[in-house]
This record gives structure tokens, sequence and C-alpha cells, in this order.
């Protein structure tokens, strides 16, 4: 079994691209686009990370049950949508996370 | 033919080429990971035939050599043989399940938990500002994500592209050490930035009132349930380990209803330890977020009023 990496990624790229267009041509609001894809990385999140700690209590207790193997299989695919939606997230928070990673701007400047 | 598949596949499940993990091992050649193929003659009833299938799909050598009589003796040299050829990282013998790596869950889960606490500490009582404290945690997060997004993508593309080199069992323990971190400082995220998250329901699905409960709730007395689930559940596993290891090679052809059941008692079991730490995690999140209301609320003038100051 071959997973797939560009095929499940289409269509969040596209959905992306689709809600920032729309967000940019003021046809939505940007709360929207923002807590859009914020469900969808909660979603992912909770399938992914979810279906990872099963395996890994199930491996750790030695639990063999049918549903690993959909669950590994959901873990990958959804593991990659969940790192391709982080990319967005960040792009989401871009201003905040910037400050993250470089020396935080005195806000008090900025506010007086 | 469960049965042998429970022994070496941690998973359980029995894949084609190029696999589903990068624990694929197919020294056979018959695109089937080895550690999950079913035993090929099970006509031997005896209680090494586990051993011997193996060894005949792993070693054709030890058979060629004792092709007309295999002996008790020659069983160990065999399975010697199938832990020099299958899996030389992990070291299988004797049947036995392979030497996984030991997997720092709960630690790794106490200690990052422990840092939030202690953070959080320091935060209401206004030594750590606001700003300071969830860069930390957005930094551990980044790192957790990063961290297991980039091992995991390698991993899917050393499965897909067959590739087998010696980080591979590094690369699965890292991925699986970052995304408890990830898990966890996910979790953590979600508490501290709990006003936009209930927000975002809100906005989607016009849920106004999205209170949970107002009873002010420990942090601590919820760690403490955490720390009682999780103990039970390592007092679970060791007990299973220990009950497991009579099943290994020696029972596997003639107990294959017995596994079976015990598979399924611990399929029940494991279901109630799995979901009750989901369910605490949730209680965590929730409660943990009343009880600093609550503390905002008593301490105005304390750690925040503090920090903007």
């Amino acid at each position: 079994m071959v997973y797939d990496i560009i095929l499940p990624a289409i269509p969040f790229i596209g959905g992306y691209a689709l809600t920032y267009s729309l967000y940019k041509m003021n046809l939505i609001k940007r709360s929207i686009h923002i807590n859009l894809w914020n469900l969808i990385i909660l979603l992912s999140f909770i399938i992914s990370g979810g279906a990872g700690f099963l395996l890994l209590i199930f491996m750790e207790l030695g639990i063999k049950l049918p549903i690993n193997q959909p669950l590994l299989y959901w873990h990958v695919e959804l593991g990659v949508t969940l790192a391709l939606v982080t990319i967005f997230h960040f792009h989401i928070y871009w201003k905040s996370a910037k400050t993250m990673f470089i020396a935080a701007k005195r806000r008090s400047k900025n506010k007086t | 033919m469960s049965g042998a598949c429970a022994l070496s596949c941690p998973y359980g499940i029995s894949c084609t080429a190029p696999g589903q993990c990068p624990r694929y091992v197919d020294a056979g050649g018959d695109g089937i990971c080895d550690l999950g193929q079913p035993t090929t003659s099970s006509s031997s009833a005896e209680s090494t035939s586990y051993d011997n299938d193996d060894s005949s799909a792993y070693t054709p050598l030890d058979q060629t050599d004792t092709s007309s009589s295999v002996s008790s003796e020659s069983v160990p040299n065999s399975s010697d043989n199938i832990s020099a050829v299958s899996d030389p990282g992990n070291g299988m013998d004797n049947g036995s399940i392979p030497d996984e790596p030991q997997y720092f869950t709960l630690p790794v889960s106490m200690l990052l938990i422990g840092l939030y606490l202690i953070t959080h500490f320091l935060f209401s009582k206004g030594i750590l500002s606001r700003q300071k404290h969830r860069r930390i945690w957005n930094l551990l997060i980044t790192a957790g994500m990063a961290g297991s997004g980039i091992t995991g993508i390698l991993l899917i593309l050393f499965i897909n592209l067959s590739i087998k080199t010696a980080l591979n069992p590094s690369l699965t323990f890292w991925h699986v050490e970052l995304s408890i971190l990830m898990v966890i400082a996910t979790i953590i995220h979600l508490h501290l930035y709990r006003k936009p998250f209930k927000n975002m329901f809100r906005v989607l699905f016009g849920v106004k009132n999205f209170k949970v409960s107002k009873k002010p709730a420990s942090i601590l007395a919820v760690v403490i349930l955490i720390t009682v689930v999780a103990v039970s559940g390592q007092y679970l596993s060791s007990s299973l380990d220990e009950g497991g290891k009579v099943n290994t090679a020696a029972n596997i052809t003639s107990n294959n209803t017995t596994n079976s059941n015990q598979d399924q008692d611990s399929q029940e079991t494991s279901t109630n330890s799995v979901q009750s730490p989901s369910t605490s995690d949730v209680q965590t999140y929730d409660t943990s977020g009343d009880l600093e209301e609550t503390t905002t609320t008593t301490k105005s003038g304390g750690g925040k009023g503090k920090n903007r100051s």
C-alpha cells in the first residue's frame, strides 16, 4: 500500500486558495475564513493525533485489533493534511507568529 | 494464523509491498511483510511450529542443512537467523514480540503537563507575562509540529520508496516522541486560546452559549485523575505483557482460540483504558479553563494587572 501525499493535499490547497480569494474579494468575512480553517485543523488533528495516540497505546499494551490497519492509514493521510493545514495556520497568523521567532518588539512603542 | 501476526507485527496486520510502516520486512520476496505473514505450513501441530514456519520463510540455509530431520535443537539456530536476517535493528528473537523501542509516553506527557502548570502558576502570579507564557508554548507546539511533520513525511517517503536505512528506527522513535509533544502542546494551545476557540463555534455555527460548566474544578484534581488512569493503564499493560508471554511461540498454534478470547478481553480493557484519558483530557481543558476564569476574576489585581502595567 502506497500512501498518497499529493492527492489528499490538492483539495485543501484549492480550498484554501478559494476561501482566501473570497476573503480578499470581500465576499466572506475574515473571521469566517480564519475560523473555517481553524475548524479544519482541529478536525484533522483530532483524527490524525487521536489515531496515532490510539495506535501508540495499542502497541504499548500489545493489543491487535482489526481496525489497526485503517487507523494507521487514516493517521498517515490526515497527518499529511494536518501538516499542510498547519502551514496555512502559520500563514493566517503570520503577524503574531513572527514575534515568536524574531525578538518581540516593544508593544508600548506601537501603543504610544 | 492470527497468532503469528499477533506475535510479530506490532499492529497485527499483514501488509503488502511497500508496506504500511517502516518495519516492513520481506526477506521471502513474496511481496507480503514477513512480520505479519501467516504460517505457511501449519501441518505440524507441535509447539515449535511457529519457529519452523518463520525459519522456512526467512532462512533457507538451516532448512537445507537439516532438511530431513528438523530436530528441536535446530530451532534455536533458525530463530537466531531470523533475528539476523529479518530485523537487525529490532533484534527479534525466538519469535517473540520484536523489541520495540520504549516510547516515553507517560513521562513526556507528565513533564509537559507539569511544565505547563508551572508556567501557568508563574503567569497567574505575575512573574511571567502573558506574551512570554504564550510564546513559550507556541514555540513548543511549533517544535512538536515541525519535528513530527518532518519525520512523518520522511517516513512516508521511506515507506513509499522502500528505502531502508539505519535511521528508520530512530526516525520512528522521534516521530512518536515529537508527536506526543505536539498532542500535549496542542491541548495546552487550545487552553491558552480558549476564547477564540469558543468564538470559532459561535462564528461558524452560531452557538452563542458555549459554556460547559461553571463549577470551579482544581487542575490538581484533574492531573491526579489523569495520573491514576495512566498508572492503571501502565499496570494493565504490564499485566497484559505478563499474560502475553505465556502466549508466545510455544502456545500459538495450539491456543488460537484462547488467544482470540484474550484479545477480545484486552480489547474491552483497552477501550476502557484508552477512552478514559481522552475524556480526562477534555476535562482538563474545560475545567482548567473554568478555574482560570475564576482565578482571573478573583485576582484581578494579580498577574494580569501586573503584566499589563
